[in-house]
């Protein structure tokens, strides 16, 4: 069994044309010029593989799952896929029908609506702050598909994974199939991004009179991986919200009764980061739920960490680490992280010694330098 | 009789090690990167 | 392959161990044999209430996460209709710890009001974010009772009313613990980096102590087979319409399960499935629609949900399922066809291979439904089904008396969008 990942940049995001990314990694496997959609689907399918795509932040993937011994089989289908999709216009009227009719469903639940209200607070225009809206699908053409296509699907814009059972034969196909005539066009894929650019407005408060439940996310932006505190800062988050004993569990969940589940995290995006709080609660408990956050944040910020809990942490964090780790799949996985960070494997090493070393007043420190109240964007979907 | 107050004994993780990949760059500029797990 | 030792304490208490030195985690995973099924009508929700009752501390460690994160852990639990699992991954080298924690709470739990209070308000936040605060969250508690009667399976695992939850006292805590709590009803697999003698050793040490308890004789109402076609329509605060049809299958032992599970692959499984096809693609019907089932121990739930397009009306979209369903009774599964959802379920099969957890879960429940060794029978199961077997349970199974339809209509509201 192999697993096979085409990955690739995305494009520069264009605000008049926001859905092109995301658009032209759903549809590619909506026909080419050879394989309809169906047949696409048949191939794949009858041998027991699995082809998925994915639209991420920062890149687009094509992913399959195969058996060794149907490779030769299967291959052909994405390299027909990453090399002459064609959008037909038939399926892209499908695609954007059944697209907005998800959106009306997304668009009636909480947590979702928290989240793209946040995103676009904390990523401005971008494609990171986007959250495509009913009129966003009028802004998507055919043409502009093929172009957006040609151009961000071309070799030397992509990364290709393997993990499993890599033998001679698997990557002889795969270098083959993806090798000297999979050519690059004239221009180069452009995948710079805008800077992004937070808003001013802080606090959204999207009122819902019928919810039983108020979803909250607050937070705000923050460093990515690169950054040299940004292991010492997830050992903070992990404290805060990052594990079942964190500080938010324990009060909101486990002694309030206020929640299902309450986090915290920080997302490492190529172009910035940001540190977030999510939760639903009851409705008739928001504004107690917030105050018991900001009392976590004020106590993480004035009061050190206790050896015993802090040393609770370190071990979480690094049996987390270990048990990651479960196959050669999830090896891969590590290397994708520093790989598009830029990062070589002495991130690995620097984070595990970050753990291991860190001290309650470098938390505390931590706290005050990337957890400013003040500066905190607030969204709140339901009752308040 | 066992005592079930007392946590076991227990030991801290000290290596975590990763597998590097294998890479190919393609003459067309496209990089490879390879993990094989052996005949699992 | 998944290869296993397998042996039986004193007690009654079965354990599995399944070594895999390709990873330096554990796994120890217990499987006790209680679900939603088990509860008392009048007090539903209850199996799943006692799992997160069942983090509160027990008899000798007032905490249970604290020590396993200590030791680089991690842990979690969910409750079924039929069985409730829980299980805890944490390097190998520190496989004791589990061993502590799993054996004190199978011993005696801590009964604490406090802890209980807690988990009743978390699990009724539970019931609100997951049933009643989301557009058709509560399918479920409405699709349950009209395809079951008399059988357990009529209520969901959260439970049928708040209320049920909100009326949990510690005695029934007590008594449900004494009754499903014990050695004789439970199965534990011990999976990853270790030896079956290691895990002998530290299973008579830790669990060998704890009093066999008595076995559950489970005997439940059985559901008498449907005479009618059945139907709700519901009109809700839901964006879109939604089609449900459920069907009376055969339970996970019984004949015929292989062969509609089969047949949920072949509607809805990948973009080539027939649903799929056919009513999202070819007739434009549809932008949604699945098919599955729930793989119940007991007679279950065949469904297939679809969420029309907005111009097409209920009884087109139905209209169109059942031609897919008279299709499947009428004419046998082309030979294509079947190698391809054969093809699939044993890839699959590969798949699942490379996590210890899944190995472990799925050790645990096909010896609890009779030999864990079924699971590596499981893949030859579903290759020598033929066509015809499958048309025929497909007759068996999609008639209109035993189907029961669920319509959720959608409420006009003004859409915000943000």
């Amino acid at each position: 069994m192999v697993r096979i990942e085409w990955i690739f940049s995305n494009l520069r995001f264009d605000p008049a044309k926001p859905l092109l990314n995301v658009a032209v990694n759903t549809m590619l496997t909506e026909g080419t010029s050879i394989l309809s959609a169906s047949q696409i689907a048949d191939q794949i399918d009858f041998y027991g593989a699995f082809l998925q795509v994915d639209y991420g932040y920062d890149h687009s993937q094509v992913t399959l799952y195969t058996l060794n011994k149907h490779l030769s089989s299967t291959l052909p289908v994405i390299k027909d896929i990453l090399t002459d999709s064609i959008f037909p216009e038939s399926e892209l009227e499908t695609f954007i029908r059944n697209q907005q009719q998800k959106l009306q469903v997304s668009l009636q639940k909480n947590d979702i609506v928290a989240r793209r209200a946040f995103n676009k607070a904390i990523y401005g225009d971008t494609i990171y702050g986007l959250g495509a809206d009913f009129d966003d699908y009028k802004t998507l053409f055919r043409d502009d598909m093929l172009w957006h296509f040609k151009q961000m699907y071309q070799p030397s814009n992509c990364t290709i994974l393997i993990a499993g059972k890599v033998d001679k034969k698997a990557l002889e196909l795969l270098t083959i199939s993806f090798g000297s005539d999979w050519i690059n066009p004239t221009v180069e894929a452009n995948t710079t991004q805008p800077e992004l650019k937070a808003a001013y407005e802080h606090l959204y408060f999207i009122e819902k009179p019928a919810a039983l439940q108020s979803a909250i996310r607050m937070g705000l932006p923050s460093i990515t991986r690169t950054h040299p505190d940004f292991p010492a800062l997830q050992v903070m988050n992990t404290v805060l919200g990052g594990y079942f004993g964190s500080r938010l569990m324990a009060n909101i969940r486990e002694d309030k009764g206020y929640t299902y589940g309450i986090g915290s995290g920080i997302s490492s995006l190529k172009k910035g980061g940001a540190l977030f709080i999510a939760t639903e609660v009851g409705a008739d408990v928001c504004k107690a739920a917030i105050t018991e956050i900001e009392k976590e944040i004020n106590l993480l910020k004035t009061e050190l960490v206790s050896e015993d809990e802090l040393s609770l942490v370190r071990n979480y964090m690094l049996g987390s680490l270990l048990g990651s780790l479960e196959n050669v799949l999830s090896h891969a996985d590590k290397f994708k992280n520093i790989y598009f960070s830029g990062l070589g494997y002495e991130y690995y090493d620097q984070y595990t010694q970050v753990i291991r070393s860190i001290t309650a007043e470098e938390v505390l420190q931590m706290a005050n330098k990337y957890l400013d109240l003040d500066k905190f964007y607030r969204v709140i979907v339901g009752k308040y | 009789m066992t005592d079930r107050t007392t946590a076991p004994e227990f030991k801290d993780i000290d290596h975590i090690e990763l597998i590097k990949p294998d890479h190919i760059e393609l003459d067309n500029g496209c990089n490879i990167f390879s993990f094989n797990s052996g005949d699992q | 392959m998944v290869k296993f030792n397998r042996f039986t304490l004193d007690n009654g208490l079965r354990v599995i161990v399944h070594e895999d030195h390709t990873t330096p985690m554990a796994v120890l995973n217990i499987l006790y044999d209680v679900g939603a099924r088990d509860e008392d009508p009048g007090q539903t929700g209850f199996a799943h209430l006692f799992e997160h009752l069942m983090f509160g501390g027990s008899v000798n460690i007032p905490q249970y996460d604290e020590p396993l994160q200590r030791v680089g852990g991690e842990n979690n639990a969910f409750t079924s209709n039929d069985v409730t699992n829980y299980y805890i991954t944490l390097p190998a080298a520190n496989i004791e710890t589990a061993f502590w924690l799993e054996s004190d709470r199978m011993l005696s739990l801590a009964f604490s009001e406090k802890s209980l209070e807690v988990q009743r308000n978390v699990v009724i936040e539970e019931f609100k974010q997951r049933y009643l605060n989301q557009p058709y969250g509560d399918v479920w508690l409405r699709l349950r009772p009209l395809v079951y009667k008399k059988h357990p399976y009529q209520w969901a695992t959260i439970g049928k009313e708040i209320k049920h939850i909100e009326d949990a006292r510690i005695e029934d805590v007590k008594a449900f613990f004494k009754k499903h709590y014990n050695p004789q009803n439970a199965i534990m697999v011990v999976g990853g980096d270790i030896n079956a003698e290691q895990v002998k050793q530290l299973a008579e040490k830790w669990f060998a102590p704890i009093p066999a308890g008595e076995k559950y004789h489970r005997s439940l109402p059985q559901e008498p087979e449907q005479q009618k076609e059945r139907r709700e329509t519901v009109t809700a605060k839901v964006p879109l319409n939604d089609v449900y049809i459920a069907f009376h299958m055969p339970g996970r032992l019984e004949e015929g399960y292989y062969e509609i599970d089969l047949v949920s692959d072949i509607l809805s499984r990948g973009n080539s499935s027939r649903l799929h096809r056919t009513l999202v693609k070819d007739k434009q019907l549809f932008s949604e629609i699945h098919a599955y089932n729930m793989g119940s121990f007991d007679r279950g739930i065949f469904v297939i949900e679809g969420k029309p397009l907005e111009n097409v009306t209920i009884e087109t979209a139905e209209a169109a399922i059942w031609e897919e369903l008279e299709k499947l009774k009428q004419q046998p599964v082309p030979a294509n066809e079947l190698t391809k959802v054969k093809n699939k379920t044993e890839s699959t099969m590969v798949f699942s291979e490379m996590s210890l957890l899944d190995k472990a879960m799925n050790l645990a429940q096909f010896e609890l439904l009779g030999d864990a060794d079924w699971l590596n029978k499981e893949t030859d199961k579903y290759l020598a089904i033929t066509s015809e077997q499958i048309q025929k349970q497909a007759q068996a199974i999609f008639r209109k008396d035993n189907a029961s339809t669920l319509i959720y209509l959608a409420e006009k509201v003004d859409l915000v969008s943000s």
